[in-house]
Order: structure tokens, then C-alpha cells, then sequence
């Protein structure tokens, strides 16, 4: 009974660990993020086919200004076909990713500074050469000087940039580890530059993808059909746009726990009823043990009612014990995880009521037949039985 | 004596077995009647039903047919529950081969009547103290069964049937599995007893013990005969 109230709570404590711990990963993008970007997998052959990504900055304007009641704000990123831009700084060079952005873009994201200033509207409408850098690339380009990098420069394309903020590192390890971010890509080692700068650097008219903030998680799939239905529009479908969310991935990763949770979940609840089936023969044993000692009770005045009661309380004794040995295992492992080996866990307490509580109903689920047997003895052959 | 003075009455007491497709018929039409205040002996040879006679005269046991009178009142209509009633409240029971219960101490063990009578912990404690007194044993209370010698268990066992001063007192070989010195000593307690009112019904294979009792039956073939 103690193994299983032990699985019991591991699982649920495991399965609302690894929720909260992917949800802190997703969450670093952004819940109600929606990234839409052209489709070139999918373009029609029967029609002409149109250069670049059907998303101009007059289109970004338009969408911003008169697009969707489900979403909240419009951000862009504006990034060449290969990635790993060469930085430098001084002497020291270092292959980062650099996007042009919005000044929207740090907040529908969830970035957060650790220093210095987001961009300004004037930032981005009159082109100033500033950037905002992640930690790595901090360290890529600064080596041990990488204390207080605001106001240094550093060389995008030849050009001198100017670093406004620092942005916040971020936990991307389970994805990564899970193989769900591409492949190199290091959201630590970036240079963010305001996109009107990027495009024109990069001799660009088009914006790569639309970022947008949906009104909520829930109306995610909403906003990406008033953004396509727009988009649409705008170009008569002559392009096909691509859309994701983060609904999406948050819906399949609900879906891997919810396996994980009843693969768990069913290991633990058999090992439940291996300890209420231990308790079952228990009692039977006991009831067999103690055939006499029911005689004798029933001789000196106990009911049908008193013996059945002693002994299904007698069973419900046994599993509350073994559930709170399975609640002291859970939270000695708890313990450990914790303070030794660094892991926060979800802890709720409610798992730890419920278990023993759980335990007790199995104990007297498993004690009600060997109870209703002694009850049903007939006092003078209980007193007769010899073991 | 007359007939106000009967305490337990049974008639025409049909009792069989099945073992296996055999029946085995114990007794066919057994009657007798108990007085107050009357020491009675049964005696019989082992198997004759001394004890299933017992069981039956104390409502551990139903037999297949028959009238059970206690204090005027047919027992045999009684349901579970009031049966264990009176059993609690108006009889006492001593054993031969197992009195006690092995996990409680003598004070425990003395209270359990009580228990089953709804009485507070400190209540069943005090009246169990003052029955252990009564046998000599008050410096045994906190003993188990297995730390007391099987003259100091029937002497508990006997102050646990008397806790609730019942009526009726049914002993099922008390001194079977005593020595000679510790049988009179439980006797001498029987005796005292009797002399104080008590109505005792005993079954014994002893003639010795059976000697102590005002009126002595030999139970032969189911029936039941008057030798005292």
C-alpha cells in the first residue's frame, strides 16, 4: 500500500512537475504568440508566381492599424536566408542570429531587459543604428568584459551598432533536448536590430513573418484566420501563408502528458490494488488468527454490527498507515529533490491528503469481506474453532 | 420451587448437524428449567452436547426447535442485537480453553463486556479494577494472558463475567484445564457466588466439580437426566 500511494503521488507530482516545466519554456515565447510567414511549399503552379514574402511593410502597417479584434499586437522579424550573421566586436567575432524587430516584438515574446532600454518608435521609423543582445552573444563578442555592455558597439554588415539593452536569458533546454527548436539556433547568442535598419541592410522591401499577440491562448486559431483572411484579401490568394501558434504546441504537449499521466497513473493504481490485495489476504488472515477471539466477543455482548465495524476499521487502519508510510516516502523523495538534487518540483498538497485518504478507502474496500465474514460467524463455532 | 422462581426454561429443544450428508441429531425434545439462585451442573461424556446445550440455553447457539424462556421471555424471537444485549447485560460467560484474548491486558480483557455496554474508558477501568480485586488479582491489571499462570486467567475471565452483575452465570468446563489446587480455588469463587444469589450454569466432565452444584443433570443420548 505504501508502494502504491508512493507511485501515486510520484506520478501526479511528476506529470504537474514536467507541466509547469514546459509550460515555463513556452511561456518564454510568448502563450498567445502566432508566427504567420509565407508558405512556399505551397504555392499554387497554376499561377504566377510572385516574388518575395507577400508581406511589405505597407502591409504590416495596414494589418497593425486595421487588422483582427483577436489580436492585440503586431510585431515582425525581418532575418536573411542564412541565419548565422558574422558579428564583431573589436577582435572578437561571434556567428549570431540577427533579426530585425519591432518595438512590439520584446513584449508579445515575453523578453524581458536586464539592462538598458527597449527600441523606440523613432528607433525604428528613422533607421538608428541601436541593438538589443542576448547573454551569449554578450559572451561570444565581450569575453570578460562583459560586464555593463550598454553603449558599446558592435559590427552588423559592416556597420557600427550601438547596444541599447540586454535582454534576458532565457531556458529553452527541454525543447531543445526534445528537438523542438531548429536545429543551432541558440535564442541566447541574439542580436536584435529594429527591422527597418535589417531591411535596409540586407537591401530587403519584404518582412520575413508577422509575430502577432492574440487577445488570449484560447483565441489563438481565431486570430490566425482573421490575419490569413486579411492577408488574403490584400493579394487576391495569391500567396499562401502559414500560420503557427502556440495553442498548438501547448495542445500537444497536453497530449504527451496525458499519456504519460495515465501510463502513471495506471501503474500506480495497480500497485493500489496489489496493496488493497494485500490487505484483503491481511485480513483474512486475521479474521482465520482470531476466530476465537470472535467467539468471545460476540459471547460477551458484541453485535453482528460491532465486529464487522472492528475489523473494517481495523482494515482502514492498515491502509491509512500504509498511505501515510507511501506520503513519508513521497515527501522524504520530495526532499531530496529538492534541496539535494536542485529540481523544483509541483507540489500540491492536496495529493498529499488525497493519497492516504485514497488508501483508506482501498483498506476498507479490501477489509469489508474478511470483516462481513467474522461478523457472520456463528458465535459458538468461532468459540469451537481451533487454528 | 415455584414457578415465579424459574429464571431459564427450555422445552422440546431440537438441536441436529450435518456432517456431511449425515445428520447427526444432539438432542429431541430436551426441557429443563432453571431456577434463581440455583447452581446447575451438566455433566455428559465428551460429545454428548454438554456444550452445544450451553450455547443454545445462552443464545450463542439457535436450535432447530423449541421454546427459550428467559425471565418469561421467549429469546428465540430476539434479533442479533438483542441478543448480544443480553448476552452483555445479563449473562456471564467463562471457557475452558479460551478465556481471555491474548493482545489485552487482564484490566482490558475484565472490561470488554463494558466496551460493548457503551462505557467511557475511565468508567470500564475503574469498574475492572475493583472485579480484579475481587479475584485477588489487583497487582496483575497491566499483565497479558500470556504472564499469568491458567488459574490467574480463569480468574480474570471469571471477573470479566461478572462485570456487568449479570443473572445468570454459564461456565463451559472452567476448570478443565486447571491443576487440582487452582479447580478448587475457582470452585470455592462458584461457591461464593451461589451463596450470594447467583444463579451458575456449568458443564463439566467432572464429577468433583459437578458436586459444588445444588442440582446436577447427566446429559446421555440427547436426553437430559436429573442425577442430583
Amino acid at each position: 500500500m505504501a508502494i502504491g500511494v508512493f507511485a501515486f503521488i510520484l506520478v501526479t507530482v511528476a506529470a504537474q512537475s514536467g507541466r509547469d516545466y514546459i509550460f515555463k519554456e513556452f511561456e518564454s515565447y510568448g502563450l498567445e504568440t502566432l508566427w504567420i510567414y509565407r508558405d512556399y511549399s505551397r504555392d499554387d503552379p497554376s499561377k504566377a508566381i510572385r516574388a518575395g514574402t507577400g508581406i511589405t511593410n505597407d502591409i504590416y502597417d495596414r494589418l497593425a492599424k486595421s487588422c483582427c479584434t483577436h489580436v492585440k499586437k503586431f510585431g515582425v522579424k525581418v532575418y536573411p536566408e542564412d541565419w548565422k550573421v558574422k558579428v564583431r566586436h573589436r577582435n572578437n567575432y561571434a556567428n549570431t542570429s540577427v533579426e530585425g524587430v519591432d518595438v512590439s516584438n520584446l513584449e508579445i515574446n515575453n523578453e524581458t531587459l536586464v539592462a538598458g532600454r527597449n527600441f523606440r518608435e523613432e528607433d525604428v521609423r528613422k533607421k538608428r543604428a541601436v541593438a538589443l543582445i542576448a547573454p551569449d552573444a554578450i559572451k561570444l563578442l565581450f569575453g570578460k568584459q562583459s560586464g555593463n555592455v550598454i553603449g558599446q558597439y558592435v559590427e552588423v554588415g559592416g556597420q557600427s551598432i550601438r547596444i541599447i539593452g540586454v535582454l534576458a536569458k532565457k531556458d529553452r533546454s527541454l525543447l531543445e533536448s526534445l528537438g523542438l527548436t531548429v536545429q543551432g539556433y541558440n535564442i541566447n547568442n541574439r542580436v536584435l536590430l529594429p527591422y527597418t535598419l535589417y531591411q535596409q541592410q540586407l537591401g530587403f522591401r519584404d518582412i520575413q513573418e508577422v509575430v502577432a499577440q492574440a487577445t488570449s491562448f484560447d483565441n489563438a486559431h481565431t486570430a490566425i484566420r482573421e490575419i490569413r483572411k486579411f492577408l488574403y484579401r490584400v493579394h487576391s490568394d495569391r500567396y499562401v501563408f502559414h500560420a503557427d501558434s502556440m495553442q498548438e504546441w501547448v495542445t500537444t504537449a497536453n497530449q504527451i502528458l496525458k499519456v504519460i499521466s495515465l501510463v502513471g497513473t495506471v501503474s500506480a493504481i495497480a500497485a493500489l490494488l496489489v496493496g488493497g490485495v494485500g490487505i484483503y489476504n491481511l485480513m483474512r488472515i486475521s479474521v482465520l488468527n482470531r476466530t476465537n477471539e470472535i467467539g468471545l466477543r460476540r459471547a460477551v455482548g458484541a453485535s453482528v454490527r460491532d465486529i464487522k465495524q472492528q475489523f473494517l476499521f481495523e482494515a482502514t487502519l492498515v491502509g491509512a498507515l500504509g498511505g501515510a508510510s507511501g506520503v513519508l516516502l513521497a515527501l522524504a523523495f520530495a526532499i531530496y529533490a529538492i534541496v539535494w538534487a536542485g529540481v523544483s518540483l509541483g507540489l500540491s498538497w492536496i495529493v498529499f491528503v488525497l493519497a492516504p485518504l485514497v488508501a483508506m478507502a482501498i483498506g476498507a474496500l479490501a477489509g469489508y469481506k474478511p470483516a462481513v465474514n467474522a461478523a457472520n460467524m456463528s458465535p459458538m463455532e468461532a468459540l469451537r474453532y481451533e487454528n | 420451587m415455584s414457578q415465579i422462581q424459574t429464571i431459564l426454561s427450555a422445552h422440546n429443544i431440537r438441536k441436529s448437524y450435518h456432517v456431511g450428508a449425515n445428520l447427526i441429531k444432539v438432542f429431541s425434545n430436551l426441557s429443563i428449567d432453571i431456577h434463581v439462585g440455583e447452581f446447575v451442573a451438566i455433566m455428559g461424556l465428551s460429545g454428548s452436547g454438554k456444550s452445544t446445550l450451553l450455547g443454545i440455553l445462552s443464545s450463542l447457539e439457535s436450535p432447530d426447535g423449541g421454546e427459550i424462556k428467559f425471565k418469561q421471555q421467549n429469546i428465540l424471537n430476539l434479533d442479533d442485537t438483542q441478543k448480544a444485549r443480553l448476552r452483555n447485560q445479563q449473562f456471564g460467560f467463562m471457557f475452558q480453553s479460551y478465556s481471555l484474548i491474548p493482545g489485552l491486558t487482564a484490566l482490558d480483557n475484565v472490561g470488554l463486556p463494558l466496551l460493548y455496554a457503551g462505557q467511557s474508558t475511565s468508567s470500564r477501568n475503574k469498574k475492572s479494577e475493583i472485579a480484579l480485586e475481587i479475584v485477588g488479582l489487583k497487582n496483575r491489571l497491566a499483565h497479558t494472558p500470556a504472564e499469568l499462570s491458567g488459574g490467574q486467567q480463569q480468574r480474570v475471565a471469571l471477573a470479566r463475567a461478572l462485570i456487568n452483575n449479570p443473572d445468570i452465570l454459564f461456565a463451559d468446563e472452567p476448570t478443565g484445564s486447571l491443576d487440582q489446587e487452582s479447580a478448587m480455588s475457582v470452585m470455592d469463587l462458584f461457591c461464593g457466588l451461589k451463596q450470594a444469589g447467583r444463579t451458575i450454569v456449568m458443564v463439566t466432565h467432572d464429577a468433583d466439580v459437578a458436586a459444588f452444584a445444588d442440582t446436577v443433570y447427566l446429559l446421555d443420548s440427547g436426553m437430559l437426566k436429573q442425577a442430583k
